[in-house]
């Protein structure tokens, strides 16, 4: 059997470099190597072969360790350090196997015997060595990535013995039990902790992987919410939990339930407060109608009281409507200051001798887009809780400042806004009752209608702004209120004043289309015009009041049209009334939600809207604003 | 040919019975050996135990690939001798090597002039 190389023995290339000075020793490998498929060199001096491998890279390398400059293991340490990537292949005396094996053991692939080998075992040993030198490579840096995945993981990586020690943990794990990461190997986890880890560690006894959730109270005092995956035997006596700080997320996800669940509220409360509306405006147009007709002072009276009742279930609709946020808003762009300024004697008027005040409002902030009447309504109901929070007296203090959030949080989003704050040294509330202050109806004062700070919150909402409460028992409350800063010219406050409870009744002789799908509503609305001396159409719906206008002979002054009606909305009917009449003003009324009006494509300005329920006299009154103004 | 001082046939069958290989594996032997003698000679002389370990430990390399097991021992006690310092009194083991070593040259002479291992004898 031939004992030299072939080719059909050696089909992949090989580059040898032979580092051998002895001349018999090296003619002789030279010989046995001889093929198409292995290109070999040889040098003789440690130092040649330093020079060589500087630019040429050989597969395997044959070491003698004992050259003329250079002697026993200094020689492979220095032709290692020379090439990470050649397979060493150290050829020893028959004396020196000691040596050869240590060379193995601090890294050449394998080991010679001089005269113990022939062409096909030095070829065979070659192979090896190169395969050998492939799987190393490999297992080092399959070892360096798994290494850096484990020190680079941002979720806590542990592992630890059946006592619980830990053996080995990550920088992660050491920033969630905060301590540093020498003090995590070699000691028991629980020791670690003031509490949370004892607990995890005995439910976990027996069990083969688990999930879930713990909280881990650190010894600086403070605790982390911790998700964890853990699975026993990864290896006979070795488990692995790997951790995740899931705080921050957890808290987060909680403001998103709560808000989510505030929305679903708010649109539960608008829908009611919306049909309670339709069915307010017909009981009070008709107790006026009933009071202008009254045959006597006690029948005058009874009418009267309605409208009272009426008017008291209005401004609870109202309230249920800023809740769920689906008021009309007049926003103008205001400076809180001002608006708190001009607030001051009220405030000073409903807290009383008894509660100092301190008003710390910064000037020249910045400007906010928001309702004014709406937000001394907040203003107001945030001073009233404060003041019911102090019955004996204390502190009210009222600050505006700006302030600029970086992120890092659900609400507010990163950006620049205006903040005011309402606080005061009063009882203070538990953690229970601050998570439900904002429900509407939910109260802690007897007789409470428990609408306050519910209409706070949609109003806040419905602004674009965020509100959050501080408070402990016995250490008092802070409503904290950030709306988004607008840059833009200052425009004038809402000039229209508050509307008067009870307006003065206004005639006319004009002809007005009344146009409304609630029967009920527009019978008794009809009554009440005629009564005022108006010449009133009616139509029960936008194609039937179209029908009107183009038949009707003379002019028509007014059209006043519901906005969502079947067949033909509001909007339509405006066109097609502007289209035919030009010069018929346009009056509109609705009980729905500013979105769902916007949605038909009606801009409100609030001079030719009237919001459901409305009282007639108010009805009258608009109607000879509109009318009186100047073309 | 095989005896307690020299195998020819494991010598071949590593050779691949390759006389020419041989031939030029004899005369690089018989240039270097004598150099690495002196050296060895000279090393004993002058009493420097280094000279004397690499030269002695060179020589027993070349002797390992002829399979001469006799010079590979003497070659190996004069090197270990070396490694311990002590080379005064090591002309007898380096006589005994020079003795093995011209044995061993007849022996690869006679290799490289005679049959091949396995042919026939007319």
């Amino acid at each position: 059997m031939s004992m030299r190389v072939t080719d059909a023995q050696q089909p992949e290339f090989l580059r040898v470099l032979l580092i051998e000075d002895n001349a018999v020793d090296a003619k002789l490998i030279t010989a046995l190597l001889r093929s198409p498929c292995i290109e070999c060199s040889h040098v003789s001096r440690l130092g040649e072969a330093l020079a060589r491998l500087g630019n040429h890279y050989p597969d395997v390398i044959l070491l003698d360790l004992n050259l003329d400059d250079s002697a026993g293991y200094e020689t492979f340490h220095r032709v290692r350090q020379a090439t990470a990537k050649a397979a060493i292949l150290v050829l020893s005396g028959s004396n020196d196997e000691e040596l050869a094996i240590r060379t193995v053991r601090e890294g050449a692939q394998d080991y010679l015997v001089k005269g113990s080998f022939d062409g096909q075992l030095l070829l065979r040993s070659i192979r090896y060595a190169i395969e050998r030198k492939r799987s190393e490579d490999a297992l080092r840096q399959s070892e360096v990535t798994v290494r850096a995945i484990f020190e680079n993981s941002l979720d806590g990586i542990l592992l630890f013995d059946d006592s619980g020690k830990c053996l080995e943990a990550n920088a992660a794990v050491a920033a969630l039990v905060g301590v540093p990461r020498d003090q995590l190997i070699g000691n028991r986890l629980c020791d670690l902790c003031e509490a949370g880890l004892t607990e995890l560690w005995a439910g976990l006894a027996g069990v083969k992987s688990e999930r879930g959730e713990f909280w881990m109270h650190r010894k600086n005092g403070t605790r982390r919410l911790v998700d964890y995956c853990f699975t026993a035997n990864i290896l006979p006596g070795l488990h692995l939990t790997v951790w995740r700080d899931v705080t921050e997320q957890k808290s987060v996800e909680e403001q998103l339930r709560d808000s989510q669940k505030m929305e679903a509220v708010g649109r539960l409360a608008g829908g009611v407060a919306h049909d309670f509306n339709n069915i307010l405006g017909i009981i009070s147009g008709h107790a006026e109608l009933l009071e202008s007709n009254a045959p006597g002072q006690a029948e005058r009276a009874r009418a009267e009281k309605i409208i009272s009742a009426t008017e008291k279930a209005s401004s609870l609709t109202r309230q249920l409507l800023a809740f769920g946020r689906k008021q009309v808003m007049s926003l103008r762009l205001l400076d809180l200051s001002a608006v708190l300024e001009g607030l001051t004697s009220m405030v000073d008027c409903l807290m009383g001798a008894e509660v100092q005040i301190s008003i710390q409002a910064k000037k020249n902030l910045g400007l906010v887009r928001a309702d004014q009447s709406q937000l001394e309504q907040v203003i107001m109901n945030l001073a009233t809780n404060a003041r019911e929070a102090m019955p004996e007296g204390g502190t009210l203090t009222i600050t505006i400042d700006e302030y600029e959030c970086g992120g890092g949080q659900l609400e507010p989003p990163v950006g620049e806004y205006i903040c005011f704050s309402v606080s005061d040294t009063g009882v203070g509330m538990t953690e229970e009752t601050q998570a439900r202050i904002f429900e509407p109806f939910f109260t802690t004062k007897a007789g409470g209608s428990g609408l306050g700070l519910s209409t706070v919150y949609g109003i806040v909402k419905q602004s674009g702004g965020y509100i959050q409460v501080n408070s402990a028992p016995q250490q008092g409350a802070t409503f904290s209120i950030c709306l988004p800063k607008v840059s833009g010219p200052y425009l004038e406050r809402a000039t229209e004043a508050t509307e008067a409870k009870r307006p003065a009744r206004a005639t006319g002789n004009e002809t007005i289309l009344l146009v409304d799908n609630e029967e009920d509503l527009r019978v008794a609305a009809c009554e009440y015009l005629e009564s005022c001396g108006y010449r009133v159409l009616t139509a029960g719906d936008g194609r039937e009041a179209a029908a009107i206008c183009d038949e009707h002979q003379g002019a028509i002054s007014l059209l006043i049209s519901d906005i969502v009606m079947p067949k033909l909305n509001g909007r339509g009917l405006v066109e097609h009334v502007r289209k035919a009449r030009p010069r018929t003003n346009v009056l509109m009324i609705s009980g729905y939600a500013d979105d769902a009006v916007l949605s038909h494509g009606i801009s409100l300005d609030s001079s030719c809207f009237l919001q459901k329920p409305f009282t007639f006299q108010a009805l009258g009154a608009k109607i000879r604003a509109i009318l009186d103004r100047e073309p | 040919m095989k005896s307690q001082h020299f195998d020819p046939e494991a010598l071949w069958r590593r050779l691949d019975h390759d006389r020419d290989l041989l031939r030029e594996l004899v005369a690089v032997f018989a240039e270097e050996a004598p150099q690495l003698l002196a050296q060895i000679e000279e090393g004993i002389r002058a009493g420097l135990p280094c000279d004397v370990k690499k030269a002695s430990h060179k020589l027993k390399g070349s002797l390992l690939q002829f399979s001469a097991r006799t010079a590979v021992a003497a070659a190996q006690e004069l090197e270990e001798k070396a490694q311990n310092g002590l080379v005064a009194g090591a002309a007898p083991l380096l006589n005994r090597l020079r003795h093995e070593i011209d044995l061993l040259r007849q022996g690869l002479n006679a290799m490289v002039c005679g049959p091949q291992p396995g042919t026939r004898v007319p």
